[in-house]
């Protein structure tokens, strides 16, 4: 697979901030990636980088192996969906959509067909001649989609894109998105804050933390395998239990709890990592390499499809366990005692 | 929009160039001249102008006359302004108050000017009321002093100080007002308590531009002193246009910018203490 | 005995509504005197104005004298605004898209004719154009009027360009549009009202300038404002009325034609002494 963006040691400083602190990435042909973090993690500064917005302090962007430096953004192959839509309300949707053929001084019937084709795809083919004021904000996204596709760029950018529609919009356009990017096979470039969506769509995930990537891969492997407390903390839920290493680089519990069945070669302490959705209650059909330690209930609270215990083990350290099985959950009250387990190999231990 | 250097400098070529020739060279001739004697460079000027009483006078006078011009247009423009952000609720009588707040902006002073010898004349419409109510048996000298100069000079800037005030009232977060009524306070406690106070610095910045202006102003007091008053601006234009002393001249035209930038300057300062205070 | 609250309010209501009242009559009564005063039969000066007639308005409009400081007025306000409009929009450009070590001053210094004396600078105008030799002429009053209407096109079009969002301009370009497509196609239709607003304040400023016009007039190089002012120091006759008549008649025109293509309120607001919408 070529790699249509090649980021090389991107690094961008405002005065004494930096936002962007030496970020290498390879954005593979056709792929949906996702670069995932909280605000003020660079993940925008990247992509406006890419776009041509920011000019970077140091570093490579090559986009199809042409470099970008110097080019201004009316120059490169990528659009952007920008997060408030940014649609030109003094025109009509359809001149909208036009704008970029236009500008590139496309043939005025092969502009239209764009035009029609763009605006099909988005489902909004009869809205060529209302206004952004008159649309909705879902529909003012869509149009903003297929000002952006109708150029055919190499990359399509998204900042943010569905952050002003509310939840059950929100779900149903990352379906969407979904969808059209397998239909049209554009390589897509999505920057959000929220870790579901991430999920959701992105076939690869990069996270970033204060300017750094600090994991990429896909959906699944991050989640099975944070590579550190921050990643494990930001995607999904995790319980970090804080383990003393002792003698022979065997784990414990705390400082002086019981031992655990996992080894690390660092000394001091080091973060035990587990889903809330891994831990059982009990210790009926436990497994022989199951992992069991006794705790008291401190509160549960009912969710719908499951219970959520909150836990504490011996030391003190809280824990969350999301149990399905409601009777056993039903059955348990706070201050009773009781055991929780884990498939062995479902936990991580994490270094930082 | 990313503005490059070079658009940069080609879009501000022109304004400032014309800036430059036309507003800053001339100011800048104005000091020099006002520093400069028959032997070269001097205070000569500025120590006959500032010794002496004339001059003084008309300092102190057109001081004294704006104080109490930016006083009256306060207590003129603030209770309208109150009214309009406040209590007003029909939109249509909304637009006619501002159409009658922003015609008189775009008459002449001149036409003001005579607007108010008419009202206050020997043969005007004050006298004419006095008269034909009996309440006195000759016309009464209404124009021609202070008094007029500053009904005169309230007026051109009272819509100013009304447009001034409903953009700081309408700034001011209505649910600090709706605390102070649900916490026990009547509407006139709340004013005096919540609404005032926030607006008063605002206020402040805003009149002393009224002042600054009402100091500069040249045709209102020209035409209402009746020849028995006199202003800076006034003696200005005397020095150019009737004795031919432009030294003179200039030397009383940069008191009165040295005057006009250190108000200036005061509410610049006031604004960005505001700013950071709202911060 | 003590008065309800319920009453006390609406006092305080009624009180404050005939003082706003008070006002209103305040700033309309010298206008409408003045057109009162333009229809009398007398050939002088009293009020009440006795019957009413048009002989004025004829004799204004038939003075060649009139004519010509109406088209010298005219000229110069309709060129002062012209150039206001061609420094202004680019001046308002640059200071509200491009942050630059003395932005504040240079954004201070084009607004500073708005509140500095312009008495001061119509001599300073006349100083400079008698050294440089072109003293008392159209030129001479025509840079003195661009400088003293400049600051109201920079400051309607600012507030325009601030209110207006950049990544609208950051879209053009992703999209393909050069830098200067960009201002024709998307930047300047979205602030025709500040521009719209700006020329018309600039041009009804210049037109009833006295202060700069003064000391650069001659006796056949007059503006109509300056000719008002010869006039009512010498000369108080209805004439004076009807040619004041007739300046009122324009402003209100021009008031509700700004109502209408831009929204009195919001250009007003531009207008505030604490300059706050820039």
């Amino acid at each position: 697979m070529a790699n249509v963006i090649v980021i090389d040691h991107l690094v961008k400083r405002y005065g004494a901030t930096t936002a962007l602190a030496d970020v290498s990435l390879t954005i593979r042909s056709g792929e949906f990636i996702a670069l995932l973090g909280p605000s003020g993690c660079g993940k925008t500064t990247l992509l406006r980088a890419i776009a041509g917005f920011v000019e970077p302090t140091s570093g490579r962007i090559e986009i199809n192996g042409r470099p970008m430096r110097g080019v201004p953004p009316h120059r490169r192959p990528v659009n952007t969906v920008f997060q408030q839509y940014a649609l030109f309300p003094h025109m009509s949707v359809a001149d909208n959509v036009a704008f970029g053929p236009r500008r590139n001084r496309l043939p005025k019937a092969e502009a239209e067909h764009r035009v029609a084709e763009a605006l099909s795809m988005v489902g909004l083919s009869a809205f060529g001649a209302r206004h952004p004021r008159e649309l909705s904000g879902g529909e003012q996204q869509r149009v903003a989609l297929a000002r952006a596709l109708v150029n055919r760029p190499e990359v399509l950018l998204l900042d943010e894109p569905l952050g002003a529609l509310d939840l059950k919009l929100r779900k149903r356009m990352q379906v969407e998105l979904k969808r059209l990017h397998r239909q049209v096979g554009m390589t897509f470039l999505f920057v959000t804050h929220d870790q579901e969506e991430a999920l959701a769509m992105a076939d690869r995930i990069a996270v970033m933390r204060q300017g750094e990537i600090v994991q990429i891969g896909s959906g699944a492997a991050i989640y099975r395998n944070p590579a550190s407390r921050y990643v494990a903390d930001f995607i999904g839920e995790a319980n970090l239990i804080t383990c003393s290493v002792g003698a022979g680089g065997v784990l414990r519990l705390g400082s002086d709890g019981p031992t655990l069945p996992y080894r690390s070669e660092q000394t001091g302490s080091v973060t035990l990592m587990i889903r809330p959705e891994d831990i059982r209650v009990g210790t009926r059909d436990a497994q022989p390499e199951d992992v069991i330690i006794p705790v008291t209930l401190r509160d549960k609270a009912f969710a719908g499809s499951v219970w959520r215990l909150y836990v504490v083990a011996p030391g003190g350290q809280e824990l969350a366990v999301h149990s399905g099985e409601a009777a056993e959950a039903e059955a348990t009250t706070a201050g009773s005692e009781l055991s929780i387990r884990w498939r062995r190999n479902t936990a991580r231990v994490l270094t930082d | 929009m990313r503005l490059t250097t070079r658009t940069t400098f080609l879009l501000l070529v022109g304004p400032i160039g014309f800036f430059l020739l036309f507003f800053v060279i001339p100011f800048a001739q104005l000091v020099k001249e006002s520093l400069f004697g028959p032997q070269g460079w001097t205070l000569d000027n500025y120590t006959s102008v500032l010794t002496d009483a004339y001059y003084w006078k008309a300092l102190v006078d057109t001081l004294v006359i704006s104080l109490l011009v930016t006083l009256v247009s306060f207590l003129a423009g603030y209770p309208l302004a109150y009214f309009m952000i406040f209590h007003l609720r029909s939109a249509a009588l909304r637009r006619l108050i501002y159409v009658v707040l922003v015609t008189p902006l775009f008459t002449s002073n001149i036409v003001r000017a005579f607007g108010w010898i008419v009202i206050l004349g020997r043969r005007g419409m004050v006298n004419a009321g006095l008269l034909a109510l009996g309440a006195v048996e000759a016309p009464v000298d209404l124009l021609y002093n202070k008094a007029s100069i500053i009904i005169g000079l309230a007026y051109i800037l009272l819509p100013l100080m009304v447009l001034t005030v409903c953009s700081i009232l309408q700034s001011i977060d209505r649910s600090l007002i709706d605390a102070a009524r649900d916490l026990g306070a009547s509407p006139s406690v709340a004013f005096f308590s919540v609404t005032l106070p926030l607006s008063l610095p605002g206020v402040v910045a805003g009149s002393i531009i009224i002042f600054a202006l009402s100091a500069s102003a040249y045709v209102i007091p020209s035409i209402l002193s009746g020849g028995r008053e006199i202003v800076m601006s006034m003696l200005i234009f005397q020095q150019y246009m009737a004795t031919f002393r432009p030294d003179v001249g200039a030397t009383l035209s940069v008191v009165l910018l040295v005057v006009t930038l250190a108000l200036i300057a005061a509410y610049a300062y006031g604004v960005e203490r505001r700013t950071r205070v709202a911060m | 005995m003590m008065i309800p609250e319920d009453y006390r309010n609406r006092i305080g209501r009624v009180f404050l509504g005939g003082i706003a009242s008070l006002v209103l009559v305040f700033l309309a009564v010298p206008l409408i005197v003045v057109v009162a005063l333009s229809f009398t039969t007398t050939s002088y000066l009293a009020f009440p104005p006795v019957g009413m007639t048009t002989r004025w308005y004829a004799a204004v409009l038939g003075d060649p004298t009139f004519i010509d400081a109406f088209v010298v007025s005219s000229e110069l306000a309709a060129l002062a605004t012209g150039v206001a409009l061609l420094l202004g929009i680019p001046a308002a450009l640059v200071l509200a898209r491009k942050s630059f070590p003395g932005r504040r001053l240079i954004s201070a210094a084009f607004l500073s004719p708005l509140v500095l004396p312009t008495i001061v600078l119509g001599a300073a105008i006349l100083q400079y154009a008698s050294t440089l030799g072109f003293a008392r002429t159209f030129a001479a009053l025509l840079v003195g009027h661009v400088v003293l209407v400049t600051p109201y096109v920079i400051r309607t079009v600012l507030a325009s360009l601030s209110g207006m969002e950049n990544v609208l301009e950051e879209a053009a370009q992703d999209l393909g549009a050069t830098p200067s497509e960009t201002f024709f196609l998307i930047t300047l239709p979205l602030i025709k009202p500040g521009v719209i607003a700006g020329a018309l304040f600039a041009f009804i400023n210049s037109w009833i300038n006295v202060e700069v016009s003064i000391f650069n007039s001659t006796s056949r190089l007059m503006t109509i404002p300056v000719k008002l002012f010869n006039y009512v120091q010498f000369n108080i006759d209805p004439r004076l009325a009807a040619v004041s008549a007739l300046t009122i008649y324009f402003a209100v025109a021009l008031v509700v034609v700004i109502d209408l293509m831009v929204g009195l309120e919001r250009a007003a607001i531009n207008t505030t002494a604490d300059g706050r919408a820039s």
